[in-house]
């Protein structure tokens, strides 16, 4: 079985349509999106009109024009003004961390009276045109409601330092790069256990050389398993790659632990090698099993928010979305990577992955017939 | 003679149509056994299911010691035998010699990849990819990788279809080279030239059934066929000679064709008599052909049709 693994890894590194497909072309995705200016991820433009006006709310404000990329206005009093300032986009002067600059605003937050001592709800404006991939008051929503928990905290007696410092870096340098990033890892993952699967295994199937294989003792699962096994190796090849010219080449950061990025990558490409596999069984030729594989991967790629957020979708369509073996991939690989999530907080995908799993290898069980009986 | 094959009543049957209608045939030690018949008559069915690669409806068979079917016996049985299917291919990002060293390593047994590589005098392509081969070459490889775990049974499907006739001619010795090895094979074909120059035994088969099985020489001579003699003369016969003719007690049939005479003799022995009656009615002939019946003559005799349909 050595010699076998030896020469299926051989035949994967000579066809050099099938490495331009698993290797080079999630590359090329990840260096065109790096070509994009997120700048930092997110420019928020913040007209606050702050009515309380107190050491809580003016401790918000110092740590919210302390994050990159976050411009701060206190000279509006009234949320009407506010609020007119931002439809009709009327410049103003924005304190950033280091530099002022005369924008437009693009999020309005309102602070009523009694904030951090008799209420803690603030109210987030937003022009709706220009919220983008990235939505700059979802992301001030977050940090308000972050530091609120603090404060929360705080009041309840519960020993915890107003750490207003450290949530404002964690959200600080989570970039869209930063987002992508395992996005694209997920995606080339899908791509190449899918479309990579059922093209081999099609083709063997089409010029017979599996009908070959069963008239020799070899049993067929061998032969099977050793595909798998090869196409795992290729997925860690893959993940090396992209996770090192990200963070070393292009500056992507990632936060939590790597072997357990490469765990879920391992474990999620059982599914769509058996995907793949299916996609094969139930086609006639290998041009019909990757238009059936691109079929099945293109519309995952973007239902399970490889590129925009899942949220964005219509309810419907998002409940489905959630339940494509892409979603629960991308949310682990994102939570580990932006959130250090550990195994634990990243359980309720990987049983949905593995149920997909569990599914996919039944389906490739009853559809496949390697001896072409006819 | 040891039976390297006894297959009885094989069915194979597919919802209602049977492939293969109930065969029986044994093959010895040795021998170049080939099946003979035209496309669809159920050769391909009947080698897959010996083979073990497609499941038998009913009926049982016994190849190189080996009882099938059996569940235990699969891996058992292909330990043993060589298998040549028609028209598969090879790994293709593989070499001629990696891909035998890769199926030697399915085997107990096996060849070294280049001493058979240089029975088909591949040994100098062996760093190539099977795609950069010719039809022939290729046909021979196929053959080479069916013996590379030294099998004691060769089974090959229609093993020179396609090819033009002097490259089936070169894989007949090679068939033949195999064979003097001591390895028997069993082919399947439907050029009856084919089956008559290199095999010892032939079944010939339609429409799922073994019409008859025996040599070459056997089925032609037990179907009572006549020989065809043609003749090219030096001016035509008169009327009344043709009709004289055509009443000679020996001559079953008689036609004209082109320039030609033709006429059929059931015993080519007694050929001069009929030289003698020529030369008495002065009729001179340029040149005489004497074309034995063949395995055509006795498939059209068997089915009412011809071989190749």
């Amino acid at each position: 079985m050595a010699k076998l693994f030896i020469y299926t890894i051989k035949q994967l590194l000579r066809d050099k349509e099938a490495l331009f497909w698993i290797m080079i072309f999630p590359v090329i995705f990840i260096l065109i999106f790096s070509l994009f200016d997120f700048s930092g991820g997110v420019n928020a433009r913040i007209l606050v009109v702050n009515k309380s006006n107190n050491e809580i709310t003016n401790n918000l404000l110092i740590a919210l024009s302390q994050i990159g990329g976050v411009g701060v206005n206190t000279s509006v009093d009234s949320l009407d003004e506010a609020k007119e300032a931002l439809s009709k986009s009327k410049e103003y002067e924005f304190n950033y961390e280091e530099e002022v600059n005369v924008e437009r605003p693009n999020v309005v937050l309102f602070i009523p009276e009694g904030y951090g001592e008799e209420t803690y709800t603030t109210e987030v404006y937003y022009n709706e045109s220009e919220e983008g991939q990235i939505s700059p008051s979802g992301i001030i929503t977050s940090i308000v409601s972050d530091i609120t928990d603090e404060m929360v905290l705080q009041n309840a007696g519960v020993e915890n330092p107003f750490n207003i410092e450290r949530k404002g870096v964690s959200v600080n340098e989570i970039g869209y790069f930063d987002i992508l990033v395992p996005g694209i890892i997920g995606m080339s993952i899908m791509q190449s256990g899918i479309i990579g699967m059922a093209t081999v295994i099609a083709t063997l199937k089409e010029k017979r050389v599996l009908k070959r294989l069963s008239a020799t003792p070899l049993p067929i699962w061998k032969f099977l398993l050793v595909e798998v096994l090869t196409r795992v190796v290729i997925t860690i090849i893959q993940i090396t790659i992209m996770l090192s010219l990200s963070v070393a080449v292009l500056g992507a950061s990632i936060y939590g632990n790597i072997p357990l990025l490469y765990f879920i990558g391992i474990f999620s490409s059982f599914v769509f090698l058996t995907l793949g596999f299916v996609a094969a069984a139930i086609t006639n030729s290998a041009n019909a099993a990757s238009g059936l594989a691109s079929v099945l991967t293109t519309p995952m790629m973007f239902l399970s928010g490889v590129f925009f957020d899942r949220e964005t979708l219509p309810n419907v369509i998002k409940v489905i979305a959630d339940f494509l073996p892409l979603s629960p991939v991308l949310d682990a690989m994102r939570e580990v990577s932006l959130q250090e999530a550990g195994f634990r907080e990243i359980q309720t995908e990987l049983v949905i992955i593995a149920m997909w799993t569990i599914v996919s290898f039944i389906l490739a069980a009853k559809t496949f017939n390697f001896r072409e009986e006819s | 003679m040891k039976k390297a094959l006894i297959v009885e009543n094989l069915v194979k049957d597919y919802k209602g149509f049977k492939a293969v209608d109930g065969i029986s045939f044994h093959v010895d030690e040795g021998e170049i056994f080939g099946i003979l018949g035209p496309n669809g008559a159920g050769k391909t069915t009947t080698l897959e299911m010996i083979e073990g690669l497609r499941s038998i409806t009913s009926g049982k068979a016994t190849v190189a010691g080996v009882k099938i079917p059996s569940r235990s016996s699969r891996q058992r049985l292909q330990e043993h035998i060589g298998v040549q299917l028609q028209s598969s291919s090879y790994f293709d990002f593989l070499t001629l010699y990696e891909i035998l060293d890769l199926f030697g390593s399915f085997y107990k047994e096996r060849i070294d990849p280049l001493r058979l590589l240089e029975m088909v005098q591949l040994h100098e392509k062996k760093d190539s990819l099977v795609k950069n081969l010719s039809g022939g070459q290729s046909q021979r490889f196929s053959i080479i990788a069916a013996i590379v775990n030294n099998p004691k049974i060769v089974f090959l499907d229609e093993p020179t279809t396609g090819l033009d006739p002097q490259i089936r001619r070169s894989l007949w010795e090679l068939i033949r080279d195999i064979n003097k090895e001591g390895k028997t094979v069993i082919l399947t074909t439907h050029y009856m030239e084919e089956a008559e120059e290199l095999c010892n035994r032939i079944a010939i088969m339609d429409k799922g059934k073994i019409i008859a099985c025996d040599s070459p020489q056997g089925l032609i001579s037990s179907q009572g066929l006549k020989f065809t003699i043609k003749f090219t003369p030096q001016s035509k016969m008169t009327k009344r000679q043709t009709e004289k003719f055509e009443k000679h007690p020996l001559v079953t049939k008689f036609w004209e064709e082109k320039s030609k005479y033709v006429f059929r003799i059931e015993d080519p022995t007694k050929i001069n008599d009929i030289l003698g009656w020529l030369e008495n009615e002065h009729i001179l002939f340029r040149n005489l052909e004497i074309l034995p019946p063949n395995l055509e003559d006795v498939f059209l005799k068997l089915t009412g049709k011809k071989l190749r349909e």
